[in-house]
């Protein structure tokens, strides 16, 4: 039998491929559309932030700024092939390089990766394009995280990091639907269900701190507060028509002025009505 | 770098790489439309990181990372765009393999796990460094070289079963 690499090549250098059916041209214009789209965009940058600030998940910048892709201390090549750096804390201990690359903080190692969860999306309030994203176990002795994380450019992007895995979802990819759903569209129908007696039921491992009556200034909607592998999550669920129960994910809550409970969640959502 | 000018170096870049990228995409996924596809969602992408990626001269590591985690991603949702038809399309011929023999290595290649193909792709094909392969598929050079070698071990297990001796 002809060796295989002699094979590849002969099948895949010198076959006659038909014509390409799109021109560079095709590409340069869908480019233009992408970083157009960018442009008009706020930041990444104020978007990771806000998204940290309002969850306490953590965010962390993507391929971060000329500065930072030149200063970054290398500290090695870490586990499994990925290049490890001191300037990256535990709790999202995995970033972008400037050249697209992931590091991991030292003495951490990834151990199961899922590429472009988020890549070619917008993110809920942003319309520029994720242009690259992956989700990631990253591990040290006993401590475990899962992150997900994106680039809109290469000085913009942010990260989620899920610090008690597996209590709300069974794995990475279980975690990563829900992530995807709740970072494009700011809204999920994964956590709860609101029964037809108007009882409010969690699904396993998600916890239900506390709820509201429902609220006529929002159409019925009841207010949440609910604990997601170790996260606050607050939101406002609603029965849609088909049965089943959307809940919409407030990512602005709590603020800097306004108090992290109930009652404060639910003058918050009456204000801004 | 002035945007036209910047243009300019993506456009002789992309034209260039193009043909290379398009059998590379056709490696991965055994059709020339759906290769087509994943070449422009890749170059598209390399646009918009084109001032990044050019300054740090990784233009190619870039575009083909983007262009195999499409095609991986695209196996693991298991997409398959088909269409009905009530022809079958020419085949063009080729000088290198029997038409046969051609079929029988793209069906035993495309049978891989999709990033075991793409192991085997970047090191048997196109002949990169194991550590620029683990580096490329975002796994360790362990990994790649069982994908590498459990791979290849199922091309030729697959090749020996359709081939006549």
């Amino acid at each position: 039998m002809q060796d295989i690499t002699d094979r590849l090549r002969a099948e895949l250098d010198e076959r006659p491929a038909p014509p390409p059916a799109f021109a560079i041209a095709i590409t340069v214009a869908a480019g233009r559309r992408a970083v157009r789209r960018r442009r008009v965009a706020t930041g990444g940058l104020v978007l990771a932030s806000a998204l940290a600030l309002a969850t306490g998940w953590a965010a962390t910048t993507g391929g971060v700024g000329h500065g930072r892709e030149d200063g970054a201390p290398v500290a090695g090549t870490g586990h499994h092939g990925y290049r490890s750096v001191t300037d990256l804390n535990d709790l999202v201990p995995v970033r972008y390089e400037g050249d697209g690359a992931l590091v991991v903080k030292e003495g951490w190692s990834i151990t199961e990766r899922i590429d472009d969860p988020l890549t070619g999306s917008s993110l809920w309030n942003e319309p520029a394009l994720v242009v690259d994203s992956a989700a990631v176990v990253a591990r040290r002795g006993d401590l475990v995280r899962w992150v997900i994380l994106w680039q809109l450019d290469e000085s913009s992007g942010g990260a989620r990091s899920e610090t008690e895995p597996g209590r709300s979802f069974p794995d990475l990819s279980a975690w990563v639907d829900y992530e995807v759903e709740v970072l494009t569209t700011s809204s999920t129908t994964r956590l709860v269900t609101l029964e037809d007696e108007g009882e409010l039921r969690a699904r396993d491992g998600v916890r239900v701190v506390g709820a509201s009556e429902p609220l006529s200034a929002l159409e019925g909607g009841v207010a949440v507060r609910l604990r997601v592998d170790g996260d606050t999550v607050w939101g406002v669920a609603h029965r849609q028509d088909d049965g089943s129960t959307l809940l919409r994910v407030a990512l602005d809550y709590p603020t800097p002025e306004a108090p992290g409970t109930l009652a404060g969640f639910v003058d918050h959502l009456e204000a801004g009505r | 770098m002035r945007r036209t000018e910047r243009e300019a170096a993506y456009v002789e870049f992309a034209t260039a790489r193009r043909d290379q990228l398009r059998r590379i995409a056709y490696g991965m996924c055994g059709d020339w439309h759906r290769a087509d596809d994943l070449v422009q969602t890749a170059l598209v992408r390399l646009y918009v990181a084109w001032p990044r990626v050019s300054r740090h001269g990784t233009e190619d590591a870039y575009v083909r990372r983007i262009l195999l985690n499409a095609a991986i991603d695209e196996s693991r949702r298991a997409v398959r765009r088909e269409v009905p038809t009530d022809t079958l399309p020419d085949l063009p011929t080729s000088p290198g393999l029997g038409l046969e023999e051609r079929d029988s290595l793209l069906a035993a290649l495309q049978a891989l796990p999709a990033q075991q193909r793409a192991a085997v792709l970047l090191r048997h094909w196109l002949g990169l460094p194991v550590a620029e392969v683990a580096a490329e598929l975002g796994i360790s050079e362990g990994t790649v070289k069982s994908h590498t070698s459990r791979g290849l071990q199922a091309l030729r297990g697959r090749l020996e079963e359709t081939e006549p001796a």
